[in-house]
C-alpha cells in the first residue's frame, strides 16, 4: 500500500473531501491531491499527522521478509556444519552436483 | 586423474602437516549453509615460507603437478589462484582473495567449524566470503553472492530472535 492510498483511504473513511482534509492540516487541496496520486511522498511524521487528522492512526511493524529460496536455506541452516558437509558430499556421490 | 570429491581428506592432510590456512570459497559456503556449490576446496594459506613448505609437503604427494615455486611469499600479491588436481578433487590455493589481505585478514573473523570427527578447520566468515565475491565482480558469482547475503540475513535473524 502506498502512502497515497493510505491518505485516500483514511480521508474517505472519515467522509472528508480533499478540501476538508487540507483545511484540517493547514495545507492546500492540491497538496493533498499530489499526496494521494503519489506524485509526492510525505515523510513518516507528516503521513501520521494526515491520518490522525482523519481520526485514524496506523502502526508500523517489522516482520521477517521471505524469499523464494528461504525454505531451501532453512533446510541446510538447520543442520550442523558436519551434517551440511555430509549432505554436500552425498549430493556429489549421487551425481546431483556437476563436477 | 579420476577424482572423488573428498575435501575432508585434503583438510586432514593439511592439519597433519601443520599447515596454517583458512577455508574460503564454495566449500566454506557449504559449511555455512549454502545449499548449492561447485565441488572444489579453496584455501588461503599463511604465506610464510615455513608454512608454504608444510603446504608443499602436504599437497605435492597428491597433486598432479607439484606446487614447486608457484607459491612464494614474494609472489603472494602477483599470483592469482593455483588450482591443483588431486584424487580428492580440485584444490585451489589462493594467497590473497579479491578485496582481502590474505590469511591474516581472513583469520580475524574466521571460526573453527566441526566438519568431521576431529576436524575443525578455520573457515572464513560469511561476511568475508561476501566481500570476496563482491570484489571479484563476476556475473557468474551473482547467484552465490545472493545466497550468501540471504544466509547472512537469516542467521542474523536467528541470532537476534530469542529462542522459545
Amino acid at each position: 500500500m502506498t502512502s497515497g492510498e493510505i491518505i485516500r483511504e483514511a480521508r474517505l473513511r472519515a467522509g472528508m473531501s480533499q478540501g476538508d482534509l487540507a483545511a484540517a492540516i493547514s495545507r492546500t487541496r492540491s497538496q493533498v491531491a499530489r499526496w494521494e496520486r503519489d506524485d509526492v511522498t510525505p515523510g513518516l511524521d507528516t503521513l501520521q499527522a494526515i491520518v490522525r487528522a482523519c481520526g485514524y492512526d496506523f502502526e508500523i511493524r517489522l516482520f521477517r521478509r521471505e524469499e523464494p529460496d528461504d525454505a531451501r536455506y532453512a533446510e541446510t541452516l538447520d543442520l550442523t556444519p558436519q551434517e551440511r558437509v555430509e549432505r554436500a558430499l552425498a549430493l556429489v556421490r549421487a551425481g546431483a552436483v556437476a563436477t | 586423474m579420476t577424482a572423488v570429491f573428498d575435501p575432508l581428506e585434503v583438510l586432514r592432510r593439511l592439519d597433519a602437516a601443520g599447515v596454517a590456512y583458512v577455508v574460503v570459497g564454495e566449500f566454506a559456503a557449504v559449511i555455512h549453509g549454502s545449499p548449492d556449490f561447485r565441488p572444489e576446496l579453496e584455501i588461503v594459506p599463511q604465506m610464510r615460507e615455513s608454512n608454504l613448505q608444510r603446504l608443499r609437503a602436504a599437497l605435492d604427494p597428491i597433486a598432479a603437478q607439484p606446487i614447486g615455486d608457484a607459491l612464494s611469499p614474494a609472489a603472494a600479491q602477483a599470483s592469482g589462484s593455483l588450482r591443483l588436481e588431486t584424487p580428492h578433487g580440485p584444490v585451489v590455493v589462493t594467497p590473497e582473495p579479491a578485496g582481502t589481505r590474505g590469511y591474516d585478514d581472513l583469520r580475524r573473523k574466521a571460526t573453527r567449524e566441526p566438519v568431521a570427527r576431529r576436524l575443525r578447520p578455520q573457515v572464513a566468515a560469511v561476511a568475508d566470503l561476501i566481500r570476496v565475491l563482491h570484489e571479484r565482480g563476476r556475473e557468474e558469482d551473482e547467484p552465490r553472492l545472493h545466497a550468501l547475503r540471504r544466509i547472512a540475513e537469516l542467521t542474523r535473524d536467528e541470532i537476534s530472535r530469542p529462542r522459545s
